[in-house]
């Protein structure tokens, strides 16, 4: 087994109704999905939330501290921060769930597809997969981005690059405890195909576990989104992507702390509230938890 | 014993008990030795250290502390002064220089500087051909340059070139070097490139001590450099590379640092409210420019590039965006600039005149979208986001992408219309203090392409023959009636918008004296002139 | 038979540096611009350019360039930055020593602190340091490793003067001869103490804005399976048989639950190595970082494929280490 196999052993599935009064019942989990729905909701109601354009200029307005009309204070071009805050939501939250689904999706394929097959094509499938993995995560992600060019949807790209690998190993390894299953070996007898059989069969056995890693992983894929945006192969300006402001405000951390500080904050609290879901997902799911959080 | 249990704990605080005596034995550091030594703060590193080839600011500063040329640029202006050549004459209208030496001078090795050290620094700048070669390519070749007698070197030109000496002060390419220490560490036909990387073979008031790659530079004073020394030179001077702005400005404020280069604007503004700082605050031969497309519909009509030169918030720029570190260019060479044309028509934020123009070419409502490119500095960030504003009061929808200097560099160099935006930002700063430097390479026909740097794909014949007649004309004020018409062409035809006229800003500590900001030696300091001052 | 083990884990991962490769060199490709004209500067002659390009092999198609690329490669031979025309291979020997030390620093920290904290936040579950230890560590796998280095920075340099604020040594302190590259070690090899004072002093900052992120994550994850550990049968019956308690903690959860943990530290190297860049910007740490990013922003191949490769080559290795130990120390996972 590599390593990061290890890291996926499964574990039983619970019923899943006690599931969701074992999630509620733990305050830290309950936060995480205070935290998560309101980042939802303000991503949503953006254009109601915002009190400036967050995109228009206004030279005479620059670099204001928090105060009357500006509750986060304003940027070297004028713009509100608040605004810009509430804006890049949107594209933090659009960022971090878009390129979990496709990780997921691309992962779960090569994943399930090579852990069924077996044989030659699950060894190169997986070879493959190492490949990716082999890379530091970051120097993956700049590469491609580079290549694909400066933007938004390129950095996503670059990002489900480097994530994917790991849903195919998580996969992977559940297809392979669940292929000896016994009601897998009965609808094989009873002649079912292989994609009836991943998909009627072994795959929704493990969507638990995807479901806490994907969770946790929104968190640090946003993360991974703002540090390609702090770089600059991320979000490009004007687009107020909370990495590429703080990029843009850490020349004015001394005298205008407001301008990088905020953005921060927000990444902060963002990956904190996905933290708590999935850290709850994964408490309640697993039944030897005791009903106590793992922290 | 210790009981088991409490292991931990103790193994804890003997860390932090260790950490804590650490911090006190290494605690302050001794001042006094550091008067004399300047530490100077450049966001970027040092590529390499060789005369004839380095071509970045930060390589740049170093081989000015190093090095001397035949003649450099006086004091704060375009005059040349003599420097390692006391004398020289220019005979056959132009085509041929005579230089007479100045004796007595050594390189930090102990050879004498002679006219075989200068044939042979320039044979080789030519043979290695990059860097500032290229400015000397046109009007020299090795065969054109003779050693007439140990202190007199004789350049003939392969074609007229007017700004001939103005090129000989450039700090890009024309240090003389010692041959001898460059023959003693040549490798493999290298002509020293490998060892000139991070050592020196100069003749200037600094020597190379050591390079740390990506961290710093440290040069130590030539006793017997000719110039002599005044008693508060600094002997020792340090540039490190701090690539983060907010850490050189907290250095310079700590006193851990003595010179930052290129403060931003805001930092500039507080550094001068501290009284122990000196802000230093000099319009430069620098320049912005956000670069039309002339190729592409509709900016191929100049009426609608002057209905873009109106939609430009210039003022709100340089005041608010600049901080006042700017000044609204007039036409498309930097007002510092001998040749400057004062009487050329200026654009001004004008929406009203805008929209009247672009009706009457056919745009009433604006109706068509652009894309504009910006490199990762941040007042180009901030002039395509003003000018993104100004153009969306007119109806035009206009992107903005930041890009990197190779995706420019390509789009540029491909010539092709199609590959480049409808508008990039773009600074100039010219290799030599001849108008020439900016009105060919930029506005050219021949500079369309590979080897020129004609983002707006401009092409005007009659442009292309006045600057033309430049070239040739050695006579100043000749070339500065050629320049001024070239100037006003240039203003009618508006293939760029005249954006501003950058300042050089600087940062000291008030313990340091003497800096002198040339315009034409961009971006590098004069080590030897400045004093520490207790 | 453990050698098996590790002789496939090499086997393997050849073959997986070799897909690095072709992958870096295929990306690389993909990033447009012309290195040669980046490399010569905008006055520079086409001329120059031409001379630049062909010295680099640049004219040649790209399958051509990739297998110079792997012949010199298993020479040893990385190239020549076009940049600065020095090898790669020099430069990455300059570089990564600065990243390796920062990078094992930021380790050493989150084991140092982070194990600890984690077995007492287990075993004394649900006390106030339980609470307070995993409310930072929350925190701590939340934060940008970007921002807080700036906020350390401005801190403890700018406000309190208590550390130093960019740099691995201070200006007056001269650096030990170079034996390992990692400073601490070659001042302690000289007995340099001013030296390794210093040098630690300009570490601590760096590290914690690196590290803060692993740190958080070790403690979770001790915590976590020390107390999954706590509750398996073994336990019981050990505390059954009369052991007492805290012999049993150190004695045998301890090293169950610290194999996963391994395992973290393992991953957790990659990561950092990644995450560096964003660290050695701030604090002017002259480590590969930068180099990486200069490199992937001026096209200059030789150091992108020179660093993808060494970067994943000892991300390779230091988890095949990791593997192994764990190899060694659980057999379950040998025959998998």
């Amino acid at each position: 087994m590599l390593s990061y196999e290890r890291l996926a052993l499964p574990r039983l599935a619970s019923g899943r109704s006690r599931t969701f009064r074992r999630v509620l019942r733990d305050p830290l989990t309950v936060a995480g999905c205070g935290i998560v729905a309101v980042l939802a909701a303000v991503a949503i109601a953006a254009p109601w939330l915002t009190l400036h354009n967050p995109i228009l200029i206004d030279l005479h307005e620059r670099l204001l501290p928090p105060g009357p009309g500006h509750p986060l204070g304003t940027d070297d071009l004028g713009r509100d921060i608040y605004s810009r805050i509430i804006a890049g939501s949107r594209i933090s939250l659009q960022a971090g769930f878009l390129v979990l689904i496709f990780a997921v999706a691309i992962g779960t394929l090569v994943g399930g597809v090579s852990g069924y097959l077996g044989g030659w094509a699950e060894e190169a499938m997986m070879r493959v997969t190492d490949m990716f993995l082999a890379f530091p995560p970051l120097v993956l992600a700049m590469a491609v981005a580079a290549a694909l060019g400066r933007g938004l949807t390129n950095a996503m790209i670059a990002v489900v690059f480097v994530w994917w690998p790991w849903y195919a190993r998580l996969v992977r390894s559940q297809v392979l405890t669940l292929k000896e299953r016994e009601y897998v070996l009965a609808a094989r007898a009873q002649g079912a195909g292989p994609a009836k059989i991943l998909v009627r069969h072994v795959l929704p056995n493990t969507s638990s576990q995807i479901v806490v890693q994907a969770s946790l992983d929104v968190g640090y894929a946003i993360l991974v989104t703002a540090s390609l945006g702090f770089i600059g192969l991320g979000a490009q300006p004007p687009l107020p992507e909370w990495g590429a402001m703080i990029a843009q405000g850490r020349t004015y951390l001394l005298d205008d702390w407001w301008y990088p500080t905020f953005p921060g904050l927000a990444i902060m609290l963002t990956v904190l509230g996905f933290n708590l879901i999935g850290d709850g997902l994964r408490d309640a799911l697993d039944p030897r938890s005791g009903g106590g959080r793992r922290g | 014993m210790v009981a088991k249990g409490k292991r931990w704990p103790i193994s804890i605080l003997s860390v932090l008990l260790v950490s804590l005596g650490l911090l006190a034995f290494v605690g302050g550091s001794p001042a006094q030795t550091r008067q004399r030594i300047l530490v100077h703060v450049d966001p970027a590193a040092l590529r390499s250290a060789d005369p004839a080839t380095a071509y970045d600011a930060p390589s740049i500063q170093t081989i000015r502390g190093v090095y001397e040329g035949l003649v450099t640029y006086k004091g704060t202006g375009p005059d040349i002064q003599p420097v390692l050549a006391t004398s020289w004459e220019s005979m056959n209208s132009g085509m041929v220089w005579r230089f007479h030496l100045r004796r007595g001078v050594k390189f930090h090795d102990g050879t004498s500087v002679d006219a075989n050290a200068v044939k042979f620094s320039f044979d080789r700048f030519l043979k290695l051909g990059k860097g500032g070669a290229g400015n000397f390519e046109p009007f020299l070749s090795s065969s054109g340059i003779r050693v007439i007698d140990p202190y007199t070197v004789e350049f003939r030109l392969t074609k007229a070139y007017g700004p001939f000496l103005e090129t000989m002060a450039s700090e890009f390419g024309p240090w003389i070097v010692s041959p001898t220490a460059v023959r003693a560490h040549e490798k493999n036909g290298d002509m020293g490139a490998d060892w000139l990387k991070d050592h020196d073979a100069g003749s200037g008031p600094y020597t190379i001590q050591s390079v740390t790659p990506n961290q710093q530079v440290v040069m130590v004073a030539f006793k017997d450099y000719w110039q002599g020394w005044a008693p508060n030179n600094f002997a020792e001077v340090i540039i490190r590379t701090v690539p983060e702005t907010t850490t050189r400005r907290m250095l310079l404020e700590r006193g851990d640092a003595q010179l930052v280069n290129r403060p931003s604007p805001e930092d500039a503004d507080a550094l001068k409210r501290n009284p122990r700082i000196h802000v230093y605050d000099d319009p430069e031969m620098r320049n912005l420019w956000i670069i039309l497309n002339t190729r592409r519909e509709p900016l191929n009509n100049k009426t609608v590039r002057h209905a873009l030169s109106y939609a430009f918030d210039y003022k709100g720029f340089v005041e608010k965006a600049e901080a006042g570190y700017a000044t609204q260019a007039r036409g498309p060479i930097p007002a510092r600039m001998w040749g400057w044309d004062s009487s050329l028509y200026q654009y001004s934020f004008d929406l009203q005149e805008a929209k009247t123009l672009l009706a009457q070419a056919g745009y009433p409502r604006g109706n068509f979208s652009m894309v504009i490119w910006h490199l990762t500095y941040d007042d180009m960030r901030r002039a395509a986001a003003v000018f993104q504003g100004g153009l969306q009061q007119l109806g035009i929808d206009a992107k903005i992408q930041q890009v990197t200097g190779g995706a420019l560099f390509d789009a540029i160099n491909s010539a092709d219309p199609k590959k480049m935006p409808d508008a990039l930002t773009l600074y100039w700063i010219p290799d030599f203090a001849d108008p020439l430097n900016f009105l060919y390479p930029v506005f050219a026909t021949a500079s369309i392409g590979k080897g020129g740097y004609n983002g707006s794909l401009y092409s005007n014949p009659a442009y292309d023959s006045l600057i033309g007649m430049a070239f040739g004309e050695p006579n100043r004020d000749k070339r500065i009636a050629i320049y001024k018409k070239a100037q006003e062409i240039l203003v009618e035809d508006a293939p760029h918008l005249w954006i501003a006229d950058l300042h050089n800003i600087v940062a000291t500590s008030n313990t340091v004296t003497g800096y002198v900001f040339n315009p034409y030696l961009p971006q590098t300091f004069n080590y030897h002139g400045m004093r520490y001052k207790p | 038979m453990l050698l098996r083990y590790v002789v496939r884990r090499l086997l393997l991962a050849v073959i997986v540096l070799l897909g690095v490769t072709f992958l870096t060199f295929a990306v690389s490709q993909l990033i447009p611009g012309d290195p040669a004209r980046l490399a010569a500067g905008p006055h520079a002659s086409e001329a120059s350019v031409e001379r630049l390009r062909r010295e680099y092999g640049l004219d040649r198609p790209w399958p051509v360039q990739y297998v110079d690329f792997l012949g010199r490669l298993s020479r040893g031979n990385l190239g020549r930055s076009v940049q600065t025309d020095r090898p790669v291979r020099d430069e990455i020997g300059d570089y990564f020593p600065a990243t390796a030390e920062l990078t094992l620093a930021a380790i050493a920290l989150a084991c140092a602190v982070g194990i600890p904290v984690g077995v007492l936040s287990a075993v004394w579950r649900n006390s106030w340091l339980d609470h307070s230890a995993r409310l930072f560590s929350l925190l701590g796998v939340a934060v940008p490793s970007f921002w807080l280095g700036l906020l350390l920075e401005f801190v403890f340099y700018y406000r309190l003067g208590w550390l130093p604020g960019e740099g691995r040594l201070g200006l007056v302190t001269t650096a030990p001869p170079s034996r390992t590259g990692l400073l601490l070690i070659d001042s302690v090899i000289v007995g340099d103490m001013n030296a390794f004072g210093d040098a630690l002093l300009h570490l601590v900052l760096p590290a914690v804005a690196l590290g803060y992120n692993s740190l958080a994550l070790v403690t979770r994850t001790t915590r976590a399976n020390l107390l999954e550990v706590l509750h398996e049968d073994f336990v019981r019956t050990a505390h059954a048989k009369g052991l007492r308690t805290r012999s049993v903690i150190f004695g045998h959860a301890l090293r169950n639950a610290l194999l996963p943990t391994l395992t973290i530290i393992g991953l957790q190297f990659g990561y950092l190595l990644g995450g560096a860049i964003l660290v050695e910007t701030i604090f002017a740490w002259p480590g590969i970082g930068t180099y990486a990013l200069n490199g992937i922003l001026n096209l200059d191949f030789p150091v992108i494929l020179g660093v993808t490769t060494t970067v994943t080559l000892i991300f390779l290795v230091v988890n095949l280490i990791v593997d192994v130990l764990y190899a060694t120390l659980d057999p379950r996972v040998r025959y998998a």
